[in-house]
């Protein structure tokens, strides 16, 4: 047990410190906070133009005060409230203090409402002043018109539109499709990249082990299943320490940003993302890169030459490849009798299984039979892979990738 | 004690190791020579488990097993350190792979980089030192958990006469210890300065197994070194000389074709004279090496 803690913390600690370690861990999160800054430079304009936050960029003059004072009353951040005749108005744009003035003007009949600006008004206010006139204008016309209070409320009818969606969003889009299609190209995405750095960290590290021959010092400390797995559990642990390091800049990111706009508004879609990516689909990622990384040691335990250690990983690169663009290319038919049995295949269900869990469409017992596959997998493959590693290790044949593979299963 | 009984080994259709038997005594030391492909790399990892074998190979009267792995020292014959680490990581590394904690090992590394005069500091990284200087921290490796059984595959590669008399030096002590240890090495002068006994390996198969200098005594001391007036073709007149070769001035080295025939030389060329050399010698281990494997000797 000892021993396998040394090797589990040698091999931790000297591979959280790599080039390759960093970059692949804390890269991914500065390019996200390069993104996400202007994002939120830009959702932080667009709530203060919409004049949620600031000072009013629009003023109201009237030659009646009472309109202006109603609406004033009604909507009381959309106008600067110190400008209430032209002259002080005109100042005002003419020294940039606001973009522009709406003067309103009653002549008994006709109620009318012009702009004058530097820039275009406010949407939002524009529709505020809209609405405005158009009540104003109502009852100036069913004053004119002499109508009793009921037929003036008559006049005022207006037609109802109604929507109902399914959704328990209330938003007008299946907000729950897209957070499903955006889970599973993040998990999926995740896992190919992750898969693809840890496959080449590990037989590299295994192949520049076995160019170096230190292999044969540690073979007479310890065993070879021992050393093993040893090294698999210590890349299975750097595996969650990347992990962990998404989750916890994710949370952090989150809290830091809980006032921004853009996080509120979309609170509910953000919610539904993060459900569908943690739990069974997380396992996954996790074993999945596991049982690859353990595919990746045997291949750098096959180099020939210590120069060829960069090239180790790439048949298991090349498997992760083709695992990961057939699940592109199957993602619209997840019920396909193709996509369920590829759910159910070691080194294809990692890929497959969680499509089929984010999108709802499989049971808990299927979920349960596949992990217990995927695990009984590993579990197998690092206990023959363990006995035999010493073989693997130790061969030095010449020959092609399988024949090499064939020699260092029979080494004896 | 290491016993090693019957050990045979074939890869695929090649006969490496056959019927090897011999003894390491503990506190001594056994030197394996062999030409290049003789089966000393195979024998080494037979004692290691790294191969399966047919044989018995007894560390204290059992099989070596996981336990024993402490209590052994290894020197592969290539350079096997971790490049990126510093020193101090690295000795620390292997150290506690043999059950060693920190605290133990990491007070005698200063004093184990003065033994052996190594030009770099602990924190300097393995990659930074010169060839002769890694293979002095493989060597502290291998010697610093104070193993009892020692197994040096070409211990001397990479070092100059100076850094070869240091290993030497701790070599000695490690057999003073009580350690049982076990080298192959190229060089016969080294193994000739080390060797309490001598297993010579060819094709596989023991041809010399014993102590060193019953070894060569064995062979008979029919090399004689003498200084004399004479000149070469006076001496190649005498009986029982084989060929006579200069050495320089005055100073010839006359291979005799018998061990006996010494007396009757030195009384022929020296008698009750004076003379600064006359010494009748077994071969060398370099000449009975190339003897053995089959080359010829002057």
């Amino acid at each position: 047990m000892n021993k396998l803690w040394v090797i589990i913390s040698e091999t931790y600690k000297s591979q959280i410190k790599s080039i390759t370690f960093l970059l692949s861990a804390f890269l991914p999160l500065v390019l996200a906070l390069l993104v996400m800054i202007p994002i939120t430079m830009m959702s932080n304009s667009s709530s203060s133009s919409s004049g949620e936050d600031n000072e009013p960029s629009t003023a109201l003059i009237s030659n009646q005060t009472q309109i202006r004072n109603n609406f004033v009353k009604e909507y009381p951040k959309d106008m600067d409230h110190k400008i209430n005749n032209e002259k002080q108005a005109k100042n005002a744009v003419k020294n940039g203090d606001i973009d522009g003035y709406v003067s309103l003007n009653n002549n008994g009949k006709q109620i009318t409402a012009t702009y004058h600006g530097n820039d275009d008004m406010d949407s939002d206010v524009k529709n505020h002043v809209i609405n405005y006139i158009h009540t104003v204008q109502n009852k100036l016309n069913a004053d004119n018109a002499s109508l009793n209070v009921k037929q003036a409320k008559i006049m005022n009818n207006q037609p109802i539109f109604k929507s109902t969606v399914s959704s328990k969003s209330n938003h007008g889009y299946d907000e729950n499709k897209d957070a499903k299609h955006l889970s599973i190209t993040i998990c999926i995405f995740a896992m190919y990249f992750i898969l693809i750095i840890y496959s080449s960290i590990t037989a590299q590290a295994i192949a520049n082990e076995k160019g170096s021959k230190i292999i044969e010092v540690i073979f007479s400390s310890t065993t070879a299943m021992k050393y093993f797995i040893g090294k698999i559990t210590a890349i299975a642990a750097l595996i969650l320490t990347q992990i962990g390091i998404y989750i916890i800049s994710g949370i952090v990111v989150y809290e830091l940003n809980a006032g921004n706009p853009l996080i509120k508004e979309n609170q509910h879609f953000i919610n539904l993302v993060i459900n569908n990516l943690l739990g069974i689909p997380l396992l996954y990622t996790i074993l999945g890169i596991i049982l690859y990384v353990i595919l990746s040691a045997v291949c750098g335990a096959l180099v020939v030459k210590a120069s060829d250690a960069n090239k180790a990983a790439q048949p298991v690169v090349l498997v992760s490849i083709v695992a990961f663009l057939l699940s592109n290319a199957f993602q619209q038919f997840p019920n396909s009798l193709f996509y369920k049995i590829c759910s159910y295949v070691p080194l294809l269900s990692n890929y497959f299984m969680p499509t089929r869990i984010i999108n709802g469409n499989v049971g808990i017992s299927e979920v349960c039979i596949s992990i217990i596959i995927l695990v009984v997998t590993i579990v197998s493959i690092s206990w023959f892979i363990g006995r035999s590693y010493k073989g693997l290790m130790l061969q030095n044949s010449n020959n092609s990738f399988l024949i090499r593979l064939r020699d260092g299963f029979r080494y004896r | 004690m290491l016993e090693i009984k019957n050990l045979h080994k074939v890869f695929e259709n090649v006969t490496a190791l056959s019927n090897v038997n011999f003894i390491a005594q503990a506190g001594h030391i056994t030197g394996l020579i062999g030409q290049n492909g003789a089966g000393k790399s195979t024998t080494f990892h037979s004692i290691l488990n790294f191969i399966n074998y047919d044989g018995d190979i007894k560390w204290n009267g059992h099989q070596i097993t996981e336990n024993d792995f402490n209590d052994i020292g290894y020197l592969p014959e290539e350079r096997s350190l971790m490049i990126n680490l510093t020193i101090e990581q690295q000795i620390i590394y292997l150290a506690r792979l043999k059950n060693k904690t920190v605290a133990e090992i990491k007070p005698k590394i200063d004093d184990w980089l003065n033994r052996f005069e190594v030009k770099g500091t602990k924190k300097s990284k393995i990659k930074s030192l010169s060839k002769g200087n890694q293979q002095k921290i493989q060597l502290i490796c291998t010697l610093i958990h104070e193993p009892k059984l020692i197994i040096l595959d070409e211990p001397f590669s990479g070092l100059d006469p100076v850094n070869a008399d240091l290993l030497k030096r701790e070599i000695f002590l490690a057999k003073d210890n009580g350690a049982t240890i076990i080298f192959s090495s190229h060089n016969m002068q080294n193994v000739q300065e080390l060797c309490d006994r001598l297993v010579m390996l060819n094709n596989g198969n023991v041809v010399l197994n014993g102590d060193t200098q019953e070894i060569r005594d064995s062979f008979g001391k029919t090399k004689l070194y003498i200084s004399t007036d004479k000149t070469r073709e006076e001496l190649l007149w005498l009986d029982h000389i084989k060929s006579v070769q200069t050495r320089f001035k005055n100073h010839y080295l006359i291979q005799l074709d018998n061990e006996s025939a010494g007396k009757e030389i030195f009384e022929k060329l020296v008698g009750n004279q004076y003379t600064d050399q006359f010494s009748q010698e077994p071969p060398t281990l370099d000449e009975i090496f190339k003897m053995k494997a089959g080359e010829h000797i002057e």
